[in-house]
């Protein structure tokens, strides 16, 4: 058995892209790498690119999942949307950062999601 | 993506249009404002985005960019607000009518609109560099209405706002305020002042001729209550004049104590612990207009003269020569207009009762001195009549008969000399304009955009005439050169004295009703002379 936070991530992932799907959105990558790092989930809305930053946790214990996105990951994250809409020649397109949160129980249901929309903004 | 709106920033009392610019550009969702913004203006993108939202419109998540142009104007203060808010939900696609239009307010978190200070002189200066239609919030209508030729709509909210822009939900021209209506605080009717008759003479002079006045007596002798009394002697203002006092309250957000309107002169008394900024204007950054400034075409009356620092009164100095004050700031000057009647009361001495008939002052000579030397000279060479108010007897003030001399009569005499001096005055002007070629010192002095009329020169009234001018203005019968010449040695007038007593006996010729000053216009001029205290 992997260890239990593999598990918990592999778990919210899934979860994540079902819930993505299920607002009307098309997904168009999963974990996307880089050699700056990667992105959890890219997905279109409307016109809109999206990036997803998706965090799984079981239980609040440790804070919020969202409140885990702190000022170096957000700068990561404007710099992923660059580097990704550059590598897919969607520069012009309109974009966004969403956080997606999910708490998970005991055996691995998501008992909880909270989208935020617009998340990170410019600096 | 682009769109513009059209706001405007002030520079002391004159107006400067501002275009809104907005643009949507690639790139992660913000909203950055600039053009040399202060804080209100930072602040106003967490006002224009919940505002706009809470209107029920949707605010662009895209990268805005909003240009305050021109750029190099300094800017400050939340009428930006609505400006902004067009700017950016034109940028964003809706279809909002801006032609020939302005808009001014601030917004609440909940897109409703809240009054700013200063729109009268914005809506003058925007008037005068074309605009038609002006958009402002509901307190803020009246002013915005006083200017001629130009349409105000008085909006409640934002939303309130883009439905009529948009032609969907029109809102009605605001009406302007109304003329007749006058502040609380009326002043005191003349004929409510028991006794006096000498003081109510000075007064009628005083606001015959725009005349600086001093009034000295104990206390409690009814200094304060007969400086209020000639408030209410003064006559109306001409619409011009109210619209340049109106702009002034404006700008001190003073408004709400005086309908813009109201054609009476303002009354300012403001206590002798006022800052030097509080008084002649100034203040760290923005330079506000002063009480002197405030009290411009009316009555500034100093309470307890002598309790005012010395400082303080020098400040008045350019004020009562100029009629304008000029207050410096590093990123250049403004000059506001301080056209004011300046009416002083003090004890004579500092136990008060010097003079008086019944009661002995117990006041030692240094003290004396030191008392009387507050008031400077160069201050008190404005000041051209001086008049005791003494302590009145029980049979004076609560006589048996009604009023005193109402004020109605007063009012009359002192409107009539009023036009007959401003008319001579001004063909004496004009006179010597045309025979030395040469244009005398502009007085009161507004800071002019392109496209605002500057004002005429300051009211051709008595107490502004000199040297020249003056002796032609009084053109005194021989009888009165004599006695001018008389006086002179027995009471060793100096040059000032002459030229105070001469501008004081012109007046009084004026209520008479004569073209030449006489020796009796001259002679009771002379009494008001009051070098110092016996």
């Amino acid at each position: 058995m992997r260890p239990l936070k593999d598990r918990v991530g592999h778990a919210g992932e899934a979860a994540a892209l079902a819930f993505v799907r299920g607002k009307g959105m098309e997904v168009l990558a999963r974990d996307w790498r880089s050699p700056l790092g990667q992105i959890d989930i890219v997905a279109e809305d409307g016109d809109t690119l999206v990036l997803i930053e998706v965090k799984a946790r079981r239980g609040t214990g440790f804070g919020l999942p969202e409140e885990a996105v702190d000022g170096r990951k957000r700068q990561k994250l404007r710099t992923l949307m660059q580097l990704y809409q550059a590598s897919s020649r969607r520069q012009k397109q309109p974009c966004r950062i969403d956080v997606l949160g999910l708490i998970l129980d005991d055996k691995l249901q998501v008992t909880r999601t909270e989208h935020i929309e617009n998340a990170v903004q410019d600096e | 993506m682009f769109a513009t709106a059209l706001s405007c920033a002030l520079q002391g009392l004159a107006g400067i249009p501002i275009t809104v610019e907005a643009d949507i550009a690639a790139g992660l969702p913000g909203f950055t404002i600039v053009g040399l913004t202060d804080r209100a203006i930072q602040e106003a993108r967490e006002r224009v985005r919940a505002a706009v939202r809470n209107a029920g419109f949707e605010f662009p998540a895209r990268r805005l960019t909003v240009n305050l142009a021109p750029a190099e104007v300094p800017k400050e203060g939340t009428a930006y607000d609505l400006a902004i808010a067009l700017a950016v939900l034109r940028c964003a696609g809706r279809d909002i009518s801006l032609r020939d239009t302005a808009v001014l307010g601030e917004l609440a978190l909940d897109a409703t609109l809240r009054p700013v200070t200063g729109v009268l002189p914005m809506a003058r200066s925007l008037r005068a560099a074309g605009v038609r239609r002006l958009v402002v919030p509901l307190a803020n209508a009246a002013e915005a209405a006083m200017v001629e030729d130009l349409e105000v709509v008085a909006a409640p909210s934002l939303p309130a706002c883009v439905y009529h822009l948009d032609g969907s939900r029109p809102l009605p021209p605001a009406p302007p305020g109304d003329a007749e209506a006058t502040a609380e605080d009326d002043g005191v009717d003349l004929g409510s002042v028991r006794g006096h008759i000498h003081a109510k003479r000075a007064l009628e002079i005083a606001a015959g001729g725009g005349h600086n006045l001093l009034m000295l007596g104990p206390p409690g002798s009814g200094k304060t209550m007969l400086a209020r009394a000639l408030a209410s002697l003064l006559p109306d203002l001409t619409p011009d004049e109210s619209l340049e006092v109106s702009a002034i309250w404006s700008l001190r957000g003073a408004l709400h104590e005086r309908p813009p309107a109201t054609l009476r002169p303002p009354f300012r008394a403001p206590h002798h612990s006022i800052s030097r900024a509080g008084l002649v204007g100034g203040g760290s950054g923005y330079a506000q207009p002063g009480e002197i400034s405030l009290a411009s075409r009316g009555v500034l009356f100093l309470d307890e003269l002598c309790e005012f620092p010395r400082p303080l009164l020098e400040a008045l100095r350019q004020p009562l020569e100029e009629r304008s004050i000029t207050v410096g700031r590093a990123r250049g000057s403004v000059t506001y207009p301080a056209a004011f009647t300046l009416v002083g009361a003090a004890n004579p001495c500092p136990c008060g009762y010097l003079g008086d008939e019944t009661r002995r002052c117990h006041c030692g000579l240094r003290e004396l001195q030191r008392y009387q030397s507050r008031v400077s000279g160069p201050v008190r060479d404005r000041i051209d009549l001086v008049v005791p108010v003494p302590r009145q007897s029980y049979d004076v003030l609560f006589p048996d008969r009604a009023l005193d001399e109402p004020a109605e009569p007063v009012r009359n005499r002192v409107g009539a000399a009023r036009a007959r001096q401003v008319q001579r005055n001004r063909d004496l002007l004009d006179r010597e304009r045309t025979r030395t070629g040469r244009r005398r010192r502009r007085t009161a002095a507004l800071v002019t955009t392109a496209g605002t009329t500057p004002p005429r020169p300051s009211s051709h009234v008595n107490a502004d005439l000199d040297g020249v001018l003056l002796l032609a203005a009084c053109d005194p019968t021989p009888a009165a050169t004599r006695l001018l010449s008389i006086a002179g040695d027995r009471l060793q007038l100096s040059a000032r004295a002459f030229h105070r007593v001469l501008r004081v006996a012109r007046t009084i010729a004026d209520l008479s009703g004569n073209d030449r000053v006489d020796e009796a216009s001259l002679g009771e001029a002379l009494r008001y002379r009051g070098e110092t205290a016996r």
